[in-house]
């Protein structure tokens, strides 16, 4: 490799990267220098040596499959994200049932129900009585405002817990 | 008139498949140069491009066209035979380097160094005997014939870069192939 400091351009003007005016001043320092005109041939047959193993062309069946698995792809990412937007669907649906049920649970076994007819799930004869579920889950009589009397208080536990069953009315009775 | 890239890359994104067809069509050949370049055999650079072309398709409507399209599918290209090449390392065997006998080619009788090799030789697994990022921007310069300037967005590099390693693997690839035709 040769000592000039002009060698360091030469790789540049042989790649064609040299702007108008540095191009033309590669060209007058190679006519003058042996050693660059030396490695500028270097470069050009090391370039020609190359271009006769550029890789041949795409053909046409590597082409027909890459069309090939393109389109698979595509038909089934589209599969895929209908079937994700199904999954989603049905999801939001169970969802709902579970949050309206939930709510719908919650409101007869704690909420203001009429105590009228066969008694719904959740709800007790208990609970028609107005007294609080904690003071019967204790057996205590519930003295708050509002409360009215119950029966025996293991016996309105047992009711309350298998729901439903007919327990005291509202004045205590069986 | 003939949509240019980006509008066929954002027709695409839209959800039309022809347009990407059409893509696939316009830099197939280019991009299949450049994957056997850098792939050990012929199947893996097809496997190659098929990844590239499928990661750009999943790609599509993140593209943001700050580089032009060409520029983005060899940046995937790149990216995807690495990992390609990485993968097969351990089970590839020592490239092939055919030559029918060992009698040293003819040297240039015009002297000066002049490297000719014999044509049984296979040039291009020389290439592949170079490190990676020299094979990268030996590749790019001699095969695609792109500037320094496309050469360095594709890598993401600097344009230093691109010109230090390009110097370096213009050096070893002379090396390597003096050594085969050398007494």
């Amino acid at each position: 490799m040769s000592d000039c400091p002009f060698t360091s351009l030469l790789q540049a003007y042989h790649d064609g990267q040299l702007s108008a005016g540095r191009k033309r001043e590669a060209e007058e320092h190679v006519s003058a220098c042996a050693a660059c005109a030396a490695e500028l041939e270097r470069l050009r047959d090391l370039s020609r040596t190359l271009a006769d193993a550029r890789p041949e062309p795409i053909r046409p069946d590597e082409l027909g499959r890459l069309h090939e698995a393109i389109a698979t792809y595509a038909r089934e990412a589209g599969d895929d994200r209908r079937i994700l937007r199904l999954g989603f669907g049905l999801s939001a649906v169970a969802a709902s049932i579970l949050i309206i049920s939930t709510a719908w649970l919650y409101d007869g076994q704690f909420g203001k129900s009429s105590g009228h007819g066969p008694a719904s799930p959740g709800s007790s004869s208990v609970a028609n009585t107005g007294e609080s579920w904690e003071h019967v889950a204790v057996g205590k009589p519930d003295t708050s405002a509002g409360a009215r009397p119950t029966g025996t208080a293991r016996n309105d536990v047992t009711n309350w817990m298998i729901g439903g069953t007919k327990g005291p009315d509202a004045h205590g009775n069986p | 008139m003939e949509p240019g890239d980006l509008e066929l890359v954002r027709q695409a994104a839209r959800g039309d498949g022809a347009a990407f067809h059409a893509l696939v069509d316009r830099h197939a050949a280019e991009l299949m140069r450049l994957a056997v370049s850098l792939s050990a055999t012929r199947a893996d650079a097809e496997d190659v491009l098929q990844e590239t072309f499928i990661g750009a398709y999943q790609g599509l409507s993140r593209f943001d066209a700050r580089a032009s399209v060409k520029t983005w599918l060899k940046r995937i290209l790149v990216r995807q035979a690495a990992r390609h090449w990485n993968r097969s390392k351990r089970s590839r065997s020592a490239l092939p380097i055919e030559a029918a006998d060992t009698s040293p080619a003819p040297r240039d009788a015009g002297g000066g160094g002049a490297v000719r090799v014999d044509q049984r030789i296979d040039v291009a697994a020389v290439v592949k005997m170079l490190a990676p990022e020299h094979r990268e921007v030996i590749v790019m310069r001699e095969f695609d014939q792109m500037s320094y300037a496309e050469i360095a967005e594709v890598l993401q590099i600097p344009i230093g870069t691109v010109e230090s390693r390009l110097h370096r693997a213009r050096a070893d690839l002379r090396t390597k192939l003096e050594a085969y035709t050398t007494d």
